[in-house]
């Protein structure tokens, strides 16, 4: 099963325990595996507990940002109005900006600075390297709050493990970490020097030397921010611990201003996707399914026997794709996205799974996507206004919101259709005997009885649905199985965060969530906590420690060294640039909602490929000419832009990946950080040639 | 696990959903196969209107009637407000709201709000293109 971040809570808590506990399969990943699994990855081997400390109070707060890899000017278009509104009535507050071409963010910027692909890592441990030397660091924090870490290097790129690269790699997959000390970690810096950090990067030094004095001054309050930039790298978790390095050096972390922000899942996908854990290695609140702990409480609070989940990860989305090809996997349910429009490599591995004849596919959508053509069944779906529901952002909070119209006839819920799917099974069909022998009880029951009618989500029974302004508001879901399902599916998986075995996930009650305009967990005694791991805010803290990263039994982060590594494909002479793929304000991913409204179609009617005015002149090309973009892989054919909002450097070219027409990702490469498995959408290489 | 696939499968087929008969699927891509090549495109003018565009409901931001192309916007100057601005001497120009000099705690500015500064945000012009589909959207102004 394929799903992502626009489930609601209740529906990707649903979606999960169908398959993990129902069919007894981790197959199932979201979308957000393409968008923030390195950002999880980072979390995790840095502080030992998903998401930020922070919060967007920073972007009032912090004297000044750094964006690496994030266009917020467009992606981010609220947020990015509150730092223009910083930036621009803050005395001395400034912005700097990274990126592997110009964009809108520039317009801000203080100091602007375009780097070649993957140098990031450079510039990062150059910055590191520039505080050591420096003796700018805080050594009381250090002490207190950190270990040092060195990981394995060589580590593939994600790829088949047939793929040549991946034969090559010493390391594939693997992200081993070690102690180290202080002084080895400054001397694995030493390399990263201004000269060869600016010498790979392209960077005048001048510039770069500016960035690294700002996070070295102790008087600075810094928020970082980052996107797919980091993310969609083929060494992204390894590249957001380098910037957490930074600002744990310093001591910048967990108080108003001082924020490294990963702003992955600003609307909603780190409720369903990362809380819930929809990913194929995850349980809610941070579990994982290997740890038996961790599957002994999750089958405790599902009131499950012992054994019940898999211990073994599943596919993730990008091997999903494979499997389907390779007939592994033959019957594959998608909901509320559109991966064959999504999915890198669609050519080699995208269409050849989903229109292998050895496979049934289902797709749940609103729309006709272009992965409702490839689908063997499509069913027609409900939008979220349709629905009660609720969702988790990128500052942790969590915000609902009741059913505001009804779906038009025919369309259901993503719920509504995981719930009756549910029906359909019995648990002596499809568990094995010595599973149902530890709870016989079980045994003539449908997967709808053992989930969803389990005492738990079925508490709660159906009632008027009002608020405090005496609005009556509807529920199908409530109406058409009998109990209030969304608040007892939410209430039980509250559970996890509450009563779990890892600590600070604690989110407020579904009645409380429909009273306030959101709540940051952990939401202790009914309070929100807005800086993470810091006495004052965080109530989890034990008293008289002052900053604590509970994630770790110690209360220690972790700074991991990381050594540059090279992506997989590079520009050479055949196919002699980099192509980055990503999104414009008008479109939201794949456009299948947003190219429908006209005033934001004709406001960006096609993918451009965006150029540089030398690139395209040395090609014989004008401006709004037809050109082909060429990689290995597939080829698709745009207009020329050499003026538009994005001003790539020569040698790159920016084409996003909106557009049903003309399918930028038939040209991509689905090479991924091989330990997030996210793909790196950034950087393959191409040529740009007459049709 | 292939058994449990192919149980699911099968109830997929059973069940008296539609079926997508994949030629009469029409997505975005029109009648385009997905391993077809891309729909071929055309360069498109910016459309010049010489009114203003009416909104389909009142706190729609006005698109922009015209080609902006040249204009900058940055931290040194702001070529909208050159027209647009409250005390601008532009026939025709729409001026910027009074929403647009409250700060984020709604105190009245004296000049417009540093964090509606970038007029692209939410501003934007309109190329000459044909909408890919219909839509059953109604404007408030039809109403």
């Amino acid at each position: 099963m394929f799903g992502s971040g626009q489930w609601t809570i209740p529906e990707g808590y649903a979606a999960s325990k169908l398959m993990k506990a129902g069919f007894r399969s981790n197959n199932i990943d979201p979308n957000a595996r393409h968008c923030m699994a390195s950002a999880v990855g980072g979390f995790m081997r840095t502080f030992g507990s998903d998401e930020p400390m922070g919060c967007y109070d920073d972007l009032e707060h912090a004297d000044a940002f750094v964006l690496w890899g994030s266009n917020m000017a467009e992606m981010h278009p609220i947020l990015w109005t509150r730092i223009t509104d910083t930036r621009l009535s803050k005395p001395d507050s400034e912005v700097h900006v990274l990126s592997t071409y110009k964009h809108r963010c520039f317009d801000l910027g203080d100091n602007n600075m375009v780097f070649t692909p993957q140098t990031d890592m450079v510039i990062l441990n150059y910055i590191a390297n520039y505080i050591v030397q420096h003796k700018a660091y805080d050594q009381k924090f250090m002490d207190k709050h950190v270990h040092f870490k060195d990981t394995l290097t060589d580590i593939g790129y994600g790829l088949r493990p047939e793929h040549p690269l991946e034969q090559k790699a010493k390391n594939p997959g693997k992200g081993k970490m070690s102690d180290i000390t202080f002084k080895e970690y400054a001397r694995l810096l030493e390399p990263y020097t201004l000269e060869y950090a600016s010498k790979m990067s392209t960077v005048p030094e001048a510039q770069l030397l500016r960035l690294a004095k700002l996070y070295a001054n102790p008087k600075k309050k810094i928020t970082s921010l980052w996107t797919m930039g980091f993310n969609q790298h083929t060494r992204g978790v390894w590249t957001n611990s380098l910037l957490y390095n930074i600002h744990l050096m310093m001591g910048k972390i967990s108080e108003p201003g001082n924020s490294p922000f990963s702003l992955t899942g600003q609307p909603s996908a780190c409720g369903t996707a990362r809380e819930v854990g929809t990913f194929s290695h995850r349980l809610p609140a941070d579990l994982v399914v290997k740890k038996k702990a961790h599957r002994d409480f999750a089958e405790k609070v599902w009131k499950l026997p012992e054994g019940t989940i898999p211990a073994k990860p599943g596919y993730h989305a990008v091997q999903h794709n494979r499997m389907l090809k390779d007939s592994v996997i033959n019957a594959y349910w998608s909901m509320c996205n559109n991966n064959v429009q999504a999915a890198a490599n669609m050519n080699e591995e995208t269409l050849p799974g989903w229109r292998n004849p050895d496979n049934f596919i289902v797709v749940s959508d609103p729309y006709p996507t272009v992965s409702a053509m490839a689908a063997d069944l499509i069913l027609p779906t409900a939008m979220w206004v349709e629905k009660e529901g609720a969702y988790g952002n990128a500052e942790r909070r969590t915000q609902a919101w009741r059913q505001q119209v009804s779906a038009p006839e025919g369309a259901k819920s993503d719920l509504w259709q995981l719930m009756e799917f549910s029906k359909r099974f019995k648990v002596k069909d499809i568990w094995p005997a010595d599973l149902i022998a530890k709870s016989p009880e079980l045994r003539n029951k449908t997967l709808y009885d053992v989930l969803f009618r389990n005492g738990n989500v079925d508490k709660f029974p159906s009632q008027k649905i009002t608020d405090d302004r005496g609005n009556v508001y509807a529920n199908d879901e409530m109406d058409h199985f009998g109990f209030y399902v969304q608040k007892g599916l939410f209430e039980e998986y509250r559970r996890f965060g509450t009563e779990g075995p890892k600590k600070g996930h604690n989110l407020a009650s579904w009645d409380q969530l429909h009273k306030e305009r959101g709540m940051r967990w952990p939401v202790i005694n009914g309070k929100e906590t807005k800086w993470r791991y810091r006495e004052g805010y965080d109530p989890l803290v034990p008293a008289g420690k002052g900053l604590y990263f509970y994630g770790h039994k110690d209360g220690k982060a972790n700074i991991i060294f990381a050594p540059y590594e090279q992506p997989p494909e590079m520009p050479d002479k055949e196919f002699d640039m980099w192509l980055c793929t990503g999104r414009v304000i008008e479109h939201w991913h794949s456009g299948s909602m947003t190219q429908r409204v006209p005033e934001l179609y004709k406001a960006m009617p096609d993918a451009q490929i965006f150029m540089h005015p030398e690139d395209a002149k040395k090609r014989g090309f004008k401006r709004g000419d037809v050109a082909k973009v060429e990689s290995r892989r597939g080829e698709i054919t745009a207009l020329i832009e050499t003026r538009g909002r994005n001003k790539p450097p020569k040698g790159l070219i920016f084409v996003p990946w909106f557009d049903a027409r003309r399918l930028i990702n038939k040209v991509t490469l689905d090479a991924t950080d091989p330990l997030s498995k996210q793909t790196d959408y950034k950087k393959c290489a191409v040529r740009v040639v007459k049709v | 696990m292939m058994k449990k696939l192919s149980i699911l499968a099968l109830l997929f087929i059973s069940s008296s959903l539609v079926w997508a008969g994949s030629s009469s699927v029409h997505s975005l891509r029109g009648d385009a196969a997905l391993d077809a090549p891309a729909v071929a495109t055309s360069a498109k003018a910016w459309a010049v209107d010489d009114g203003k565009i009416s909104r389909n409901y009142p706190q729609q931001p006005p698109l922009v009637p015209h080609d902006i192309e040249d204009f900058v916007i940055n931290q040194d100057s702001n070529d909208c407000l050159n027209c647009h601005n409250w005390n601008s001497e532009m026939p025709g120009a729409t001026k910027v709201a009074v929403s647009h000099f409250l700060t984020r705690d709604n105190q009245a500015l004296a000049n417009i709000s540093p964090r509606r500064y970038f007029c692209t945000q939410c501003h934007v012009p309109q190329k000459d293109a044909k909408p890919l589909v219909s839509n059953m959207f109604r404007s408030l102004a039809d109403e």
